[in-house]
């Protein structure tokens, strides 16, 4: 088996799914912990949703590249629900839900209407579910998802105490002089990117995973902010590695391989904070 | 200041890995039509493929590179990359099983047929088109829709119209 990973790995797409993968459950893990805490789990199901239906505009467009499209709008959704916080007239919940089901019917219908491609279905199924997408990344496609998977990192490692405070309490940060208003757009504006790069990973349908799994697993565990936060990253980029690597070893779809390596983690923590009460 | 020195160390790292960087060209590449083949027109880069047959498992030496070696999800993922990026592969023998497609153009009364291997999630379809060589088969001797075959032959590209296709040439059944 050794020698078929190292034969698999002389391939450059694989090494690029590794250095992408990684990457992307890094960033989602992150900010995975601050959405958890929010009660905003779902906002990755949500955004993803609206990213599909945006990625159908592109293509009826015939846009060369998509993420011309995708990204602005995703942006634009994710500072509509998450920017008012908890005075938002239609709440987290509500909100994300109205535009998840919206932004995927709206996306599949005008696929539909407007095919650009001989199999339709399949290219929605892939997108949906991301099971070899990850693997077909041209350089182009490294580059782009690694700077801005660096710019997400770098947001979260220079804002992370802010970011706590806005986290824990908004009211609080704002009394102390904390923008709070404008850390939610900063937030909004990194989790849109994250979802955007996060699709050609896991798909849109799975995304909430790579998003919830790493960050619940760690609060089985630990408590602190900072230490649930690590052990988020950690565990997800090995999660994300084993992932990738199971599945081009036993021909299983990359997405929902990574999610079950994460949904077992989550199991072997939660027992484990179980027993130590 | 530790927060720069984590900044600078990820970045170090990131750039380390991404390897070369290597020139950009812009590709256009419609594979032959057949029944279930998904059709891909997208920017490519040159890229060079490393193959290192010597750490092939159970691979077939006498070809370049053979896809029943792999699983499907990276057979897939090659053959996606071989349209993608046609003029890595040219001139590579390649050796590859799966489900035989035929097309006939109802224009020009041409019949294509051509090899398909699925995803893992069997619901996308690649394919490459294959020509068996003249000189030990005729035309009935062409597998039949569906049957599962395992093909071994040239990568090649030809023209047709206005379209840049891709097919293994000379290609005989195992």
């Amino acid at each position: 088996m050794l020698d078929q990973l190292f034969m698999y790995l002389s391939f450059p797409f694989v090494r690029y799914a590794l250095i992408v993968g990684v990457l992307i459950a890094l960033c989602s893990s992150l900010l995975g912990v601050t959405l958890v805490l929010k009660r905003y789990s779902f906002i990755g199901d949500g955004l993803s949703h609206v990213a599909f239906g945006s990625l159908a505009i592109a293509t009826v467009l015939n846009v060369t590249n998509k993420m011309l499209i995708v990204l602005p709008l995703t942006i634009a959704f994710a500072i509509l629900i998450l920017r008012k916080g908890k005075n938002a007239k239609i709440k987290g919940d509500a909100a994300i839900a109205m535009l998840s089901v919206g932004a995927l019917a709206f996306g599949y219908m005008i696929m539909n209407l407007f095919p650009s491609s001989s199999n339709v279905a399949g290219d929605v199924c892939s997108t949906l579910f991301g099971s070899t997408s990850i693997l077909t990344l041209t350089q182009e496609d490294v580059w782009i998802s690694g700077i801005l998977s660096i710019i997400v990192i770098g947001i979260f490692i220079l804002f992370y105490n802010r970011i706590f405070a806005v986290t824990f309490d908004e009211d609080f940060a704002n009394a102390v002089g904390t923008k709070a208003n404008a850390y939610n757009l900063l937030i909004a504006t990194v989790i849109a990117v994250i979802i955007v790069l996060a699709m050609n990973l896991v798909g849109s349908l799975l995304i909430s995973a790579l998003v919830i799994f790493p960050a619940l697993s760690a609060m089985s565990i630990l408590k602190s902010f900072r230490s649930v936060t690590i052990f988020s990253a950690i565990s997800s980029t090995i999660c994300a590695l084993l992932g990738i690597l199971i599945s081009i070893l036993a021909g299983t779809p990359v997405g929902s391989t990574i999610v079950t390596v994460d949904v077992i983690l989550f199991g072997i923590c939660y027992l484990i904070g179980k027993i130590r009460g | 200041m530790k927060k720069l020195n984590i900044l600078l160390l990820l970045l170090t790292v990131t750039f380390l890995g991404c390897g070369k960087s290597e020139q950009a060209a812009d590709t256009a590449v419609e594979s032959a039509s057949v029944e279930s083949t998904v059709t891909q027109t997208e920017d490519a880069p040159q890229e060079e493929e490393q193959i290192d047959e010597a750490t092939q498992v159970e691979a077939d030496s006498s070809v370049d590179l053979d896809l029943t070696a792999l699983s499907s999800t990276m057979v897939y993922s090659e053959v996606f990359n071989m349209m993608m990026d046609p003029e890595s592969y040219e001139g590579k023998s390649i050796k590859m099983d799966g489900n035989c497609s035929i097309y006939t153009d109802e224009v020009t009364g041409e019949t294509y047929y051509a090899c398909i291997v699925q995803d893992a999630t069997q619901c996308c379809s690649q394919g490459l088109e294959f020509v068996l060589d003249e000189n030990e088969y005729s035309a009935e001797d062409y597998p039949a829709e569906g049957e599962e075959i395992v093909i071994k032959g040239t990568f090649s590209a030809y023209t047709e119209g206005e379209y840049m296709y891709i097919t293994i040439k000379d290609s005989v059944l195992e």
